[in-house]
């Protein structure tokens, strides 16, 4: 049997670089050793893709959603429930809070899903050329307005957020940079789409249109140049702030909560030495983020992170649903599954803004947590689940078990998880008031309750609610 | 694509067009399998939506040309209890005019007089004789037994009307005679059956007792041409260059879901994932491939954009609505011997494409 | 929690969400106007279906409760409600709707910054009470909590699935684990008091259906379950100020009419019974109810429905409203048409800017970001 600690860390890099894992694949990955692991994340070519066919036998109003949830909602929860590649998908959703686009103004789920494809594609690539595809993107184009963004009359949403949010953070830039850069990118837009009466919907296409772009001189971060929008990529990438933006956001997803992104430009990161490392990487390797995320999870700054990360609410459902099981094929139901994020406040495929959701504790309010410990109860305590079965089944091994055995025994299955002394008495005294628990005698019934309902009593706790 | 294809002293001639997207009444909404009555009657079922929306059969009269369409009724909506449908799939007429629907989630067949009055029901979930794994495609054989595509068990059973359990055939794999996720299922003149076998991407041919006569079709697709316009994420691909580039070779298929066979011997099957109904001779040699070619709206469609005075000015300021001439994930695809009639149900879009075999065709001068 | 004494005089409102955009030419019909019947050829509701309510308007026989409350004078009708620029976009107008911010995206919502107003140390963590199960944004602002009812009342609280003796223990057990702990850091002590204010809450809510009787029977609908619930926690004087539900969809693009009807028959059912409810334990002076939908609907049916469009109705009713019509409805003329679309001739947030003013006593502008006329129907 694998060390404990080599579990608990394996199960940490999951939680992070994906959405957790069962202990039957905790072990098999123990096995083959962290740095394999971590390779293996690296590489989702290496694993099958998501079924997408079978989604659509089943679910086929998940392909072109519309603008009402929740079917874009279902396509990607089916994705993230459901793949074996799972920091492809984990970067997906890294790239969709950094790059937020709401369907609250897309009105458009298909569009949003094929934005969400760009991540997943590319997401574990360079840099540079996702932000290029980002900013060729129609669905982001409309979100921040940059078909109205013309030659004789600028708008300079994109240009704005493409340095505040999506590269340099706030106070790297000047006014004047804003107004250069969002020159830059006139004449960048999408065609005409078929509208969606009366067949239902049609994707949108880029479209360049040369009569329309300012190809004047412009000044930007201190260069000269008749630039057009590749140009100002370039050179945003090259600006040691973006490298730091960028470092700053991953270690925020993947390694510990830092504050919010507005607070970034005043209180400096909690391990400074951590985002140099990662800068340096990203410097490296000229943009390509896979060695800045080899960097990351072979640190010890992110092995020494368990639970300093609250986890999203998206992590909280995928998380869940992935250690319950039965997923494999749509069922009725999926829709409202889906919308379990919303309920928790990470409505995805919808932030908020396009400043993304805020993170850490600020997931965390009356409503929230009622909903995230109520989910989460709901499914470990249903005993019917293949994944609750799975450890049921592993603790009945043991034929009868203390209170004391019953409280490490869930945890350790469930996580590990790792309580405080304060938590553990707690867990501990009510396991007592059920005594000693046994499988044997007619007992297994009760017996297999008691497992679920210390579970849920687990899922309860704040501990829980951290990955 | 040309509005005529001929090919192999074949003609196929691009009719018209019927539906839009309607969750309910005129119009329809995923449609996952159809079939045809008597008298020019087609019932199809549309899958719907997990806002539990959409989801019903309906009866419409589909004339014999371009406007003639009437939608009659829906029936089978979603809901608990006898008549109401949770996924409902596939769908079937005997010869009394009862309409049989398989629902792929309840694993039950529901019958249905032709107005769309519930009679009754069978089916219950497991793998036993008679029992039901996510039923999809039904068809009716002429001693008026229903034979069912037992999907998820791979294989067919055959039913009496009431339900009784009279035989089964198949097995799950990718041997001859075995399945792998069957969807839609047709029968020819002679009784013999024909099954899209979805995962194995091929369609079987089995003689009316459900022996191996006949498969064809082999897996293939292609990745989006560069330059192309994607529909969807998964095609189909409008390439500037070629109409036919982002469809693969004749033969091969990607998820085929139905098959109908024309009293010619001619076999049409939806190439789901490939966007086409391809069309094979009897042999299974591959003849022609049609991809959707609805030019003209529907009636119902001009009705909708009639009513939307800015989806009828967006529409004129697009580049080119080829895009949306072409099938969607054609899910299934009958032939109608009395119009001559190739009907395809184009999934995605909510619509139907009707194409007529042209057998009197005289070619023009080629100087016009 | 505020007196008990102050917070029963206190108004209240309920706001009942339309989603989906509701078709407002069939909810207030211009019966005698022939551009209705032009337009109207499959989703038209024929003469023999229509309660005037006078020469030119009528409601469809299947909203008829609202007559009582319209010849009763208590039933307010808002023509022509929306903006100029109205999106065609369910959600971008309903969150337009919520945040008062048609030009960005906004953040706030109106309710949430009403809330902070009324409760601004966060005293009573029931001020708001929202019945289902998402946060409905207009009642989002951060830190002001919200009570987010997802099912039944009598479920309301944390581990519902456990319960029978079980679950007195076990939420002992929680009360206990999240008390808060020297030494384990801001972000716990943080969660320490959300927990501990979510069990109040809690503990406040499940009050209601126990002290809740009456004799007023309210339909089998979700909607009416919400507006139960509603008035059970009002009736309970647990100082809750804002109550927030919604009834879908009213996205009626096929097979409008038979879907039109189920939906205003379940609605006009339920906000009767509601109302009854009110009255009968005398609690239905402070409380009036807001009924808004994202958009109206295309004038020009689409054979079956119709689809997206712009202005529409809304609907203020209670024992305090002066009842009439207020504004009027904007003009069918093909000419006067945007996109299909009836011209807004009332900015939404001028019903809002009313109901603060004159209901809830708030300065409207820093609420609804900007002054605007005030049609006055309240009393």
């Amino acid at each position: 049997m694998a060390h404990q600690d080599d579990i608990a860390l394996m199960a940490h890099l999951m939680r992070r670089a994906g959405f957790g894992a069962g202990r039957d694949e905790l072990e098999e990955r123990v096995k083959k050793g962290y740095e394999a692991t971590v390779e293996e994340l690296l590489h989702p070519e290496t694993q099958p893709e998501v079924d997408a066919y079978t989604l659509l036998r089943y679910q086929p109003a998940s392909l072109l959603p519309g603008g009402q949830p929740p079917m874009g909602n279902v396509n990607w929860m089916y994705y993230l429930v459901n793949t074996q590649r799972p920091l492809e998908e984990k970067m997906a959703l890294f790239w969709h809070h950094v790059f937020a686009t709401g369907n609250s103004k897309v009105d458009n789920y298909d569009q949003l899903l094929e934005q969400i494809n760009l991540f997943r594609e590319k997401g574990m690539g360079n840099y540079r050329e996702l932000l290029l595809d980002v900013a060729k993107n129609p669905t982001m184009i409309f979100w921040l307005d940059n078909q109205q963004n013309h030659g004789t009359a600028v708008n300079e949403n994109w240009g704005r957020e493409l340095l505040e949010l999506f590269s340099l953070g706030a106070g790297n830039y000047t006014e004047k940079d804003v107004r250069e850069c969002s020159r830059a990118f006139t004449g960048w837009t999408f065609e005409t789409k078929i509208p969606r009466a009366p067949y239902g919907r049609f994707p949108w296409k880029f479209e360049y249109r040369p009569e329309d772009h300012d190809d004047g001189e412009k000044e930007f971060l201190g260069h000269k140049g008749r630039f057009n929008g590749e140009d100002i990529i370039d050179i945003v990438v090259q600006q040691p702030a973006c490298g730091k933006f960028i470092c700053r956001h991953l270690y925020n997803f993947f390694v510990a909560d830092e504050p919010q992104v507005p607070a970034w430009p005043i209180e400096p990161p909690q391990d400074q030495k951590a985002i140099d490392t990662l800068v340096g990487a990203f410097r490296d390797a000229k943009f390509d983020m896979k060695p800045v995320l080899r960097t990351l999870f072979n640190s010890d700054f992110f092995k020494n992170a368990r639970f300093k990360h609250m986890k999203s609410p998206a992590e909280v459902v995928v998380g869940t649903l992935r250690l319950v099981g039965g997923h494999e094929l749509p069922k009725p139901g999926i829709g409202e599954l889906s919308m379990q994020p919303t309920y928790m406040g990470q409505d995805l495929l919808n932030p908020p803004s396009v400043e993304g959701w805020h993170t850490g504790k600020e997931w965390i309010n009356s409503g929230s947590l009622m909903a995230r410990i109520n989910f989460v109860a709901e499914k470990v305590g249903d005993t019917s689940l293949p994944g609750v079965q799975a450890i049921i089944g592993r603790l009945k091994q043991r034929g009868s078990l203390s209170p004391e055995q019953l409280v490490d025994g869930c945890l350790d299955q469930i996580g590990p998880v790792e309580v405080g002394a304060d938590t553990k008495q707690e867990l501990t005294s009510q396991a007592k008031e059920w005594g000693q628990i046994s499988w044997d005698n007619g007992n297994a019934q009760i017996a297999d309750q008691r497992v679920a309902q210390m579970l849920q009593l687990i899922a309860a706790t704040r501990e829980y609610q951290f990955g | 694509m040309p509005l005529t294809t001929v090919q192999e002293g074949r003609v196929y001639d691009w009719s018209h067009a019927v539906g839009r997207n309607a969750a309910r009444g005129p119009g329809f909404n995923y449609v996952q399998s159809m079939c045809l009555g008597k008298n020019g009657f087609l019932y199809a079922t549309n899958r719907g939506n997990e806002n539990n929306f959409g989801m019903h059969v309906n009866k419409v009269q589909l004339g014999r040309g371009p406007g003639e369409e009437e939608h009659i009724a829906d029936f089978f909506e979603y809901g608990e209890g006898d008549g109401k449908c949770t996924w409902p799939f596939g769908i079937a007429v005997d010869d009394n005019y009862d309409v049989y629907v398989s629902d792929d989630w309840t694993n039950t067949i529901s019958v249905f007089d032709s107005a769309g009055n519930f009679l009754r029901k069978w089916g219950k979930p497991g793998s036993g004789d008679g029992e039901l794994n996510r039923p999809a495609g039904l068809a009716v054989e002429k001693n008026g037994n229903i034979i069912v595509v037992d999907s998820g068990n791979n294989r067919l059973q055959v039913f009496k009307p009431d339900g009784t359990f009279v035989g089964k055939c198949g097995g799950t794999g990718s041997g001859d005679g075995q399945f792998n996720q069957p969807w839609g299922i047709t029968l020819d003149k002679d009784g013999n059956i024909y099954v899209a076998d979805w995962k194995n991407h091929r369609v079987q041919k089995l003689s009316p007792e459900g022996k191996f006569l006949m498969k064809f079709g082999q897996y293939g697709k292609v990745e989006e041409p560069e330059g192309s316009y994607a529909v969807t994420m998964f095609g189909p691909y409008v390439a500037a260059q070629s109409e036919t580039a982002g469809y693969p070779k004749p033969g091969t298929l990607n998820h085929p879901t139905d098959v109908a066979v024309d009293p010619d011997g001619d076999i049409y099957v939806t190439d789901w994932g490939n966007h086409r109904v391809c069309v094979f001779d009897s042999e299974g040699r591959p003849i022609c491939n049609l991809i959707g070619d609805a030019q003209v709206l529907s009636k119902w469609g001009q009705q909708t954009v009639d009513a939307n005075p800015d989806m009828a000015k967006a529409r004129r300021r697009v580049k080119s609505l080829e895009p949306q001439y072409r099938f969607c994930f054609p899910t299934a695809v009958e032939f109608d011997p009395a119009t001559d009639s190739v009907i395809v149900a184009d999934s995605q879009r909510n619509r139907l494409q009707i194409y007529k075999k042209v057998r009197d065709y005289s070619d023009f001068q080629a100087n016009l | 929690m505020p007196e008990t004494q102050t917070a029963q005089k206190d108004p209240v409102i309920v706001v009942l969400q339309l989603t989906g955009g509701n078709d407002y030419l069939n909810t207030v019909i211009p019966y005698n106007n022939p551009l209705y019947r032009d337009n109207r050829k499959a989703v038209g509701i024929p003469d023999n279906q229509i309660m005037h309510l006078d020469k030119d308007y009528g409601i469809p026989h299947y909203m008829a409760p609202l007559k009582q409350f319209w010849d009763d004078n208590k039933l307010a009708i808002l023509h022509g409600v929306g903006w100029k620029e109205s999106p065609r976009s369910h959600f971008r107008a309903m969150d337009i709707w919520h945040t008062c911010e048609p030009i960005k995206v906004g953040t706030e919502g109106w309710l949430g910054r009403v809330a902070r107003e009324f409760d601004p140390k966060k005293e009573n963590v029931v001020t708001t009470v929202s019945f289902g199960p998402s946060l409905p944004r207009s009642l989002a602002v951060p830190g002001v909590p919200v009570a987010c009812v997802a099912g039944p009342l009598e479920k309301y609280g944390f581990l519902p699935t456990i319960q029978g003796e079980q679950r007195k223990q076990v939420l002992e057990r929680f009360a206990a684990m999240y008390k808060p702990a020297i030494g384990t850091g801001p972000v716990m002590d943080y969660m320490a008091d959300t927990g501990i204010d979510s069990l109040k809450g809690e503990d406040i809510l499940k009050v209601a259906p126990q002290k809740y009787s009456s004799t007023v029977q309210y339909p089998n609908t979700p909607i009416a379950r919400k507006l139960k619930g509603i008035a059970q926690t009002h009736l309970a004087d647990l100082g809750s100020r804002i109550f927030y539900c919604d009834h879908s969809t009213f996205d009626t693009h096929a097979g409008q009419n038979p879907g039109h009807q189920n939906l205003w028959t379940a609605v006009t059912e339920g906000v009767d019974a509601f109302m009854k409810d009110l009255r009968e334990h005398d609690h239905a002076d402070n409380v009036i109810l807001l009924m808004f939908s994202e958009f109206g609907r295309r004038v020009r049916d689409n054979g079956s429905g119709t689809d997206h469009g712009a202005g529409g109705v809304a609907f203020v009713l209670g024992e305090k409203v002066k009842g009439g019509h207020y504004g009027e409805m904007p003009s069918l003329k093909p000419e006067h048409l945007v996109q299909g679309d009836l011209n807004p001739n009332m900015d939404f947030r001028s019903v809002y800017s009313t109901i603060l003013d004159k209901w809830l006593k708030l300065n409207p502008a820093p609420i609804v970001n900007g002054t605007f006329e005030q049609p006055a129907f309240l009393h």
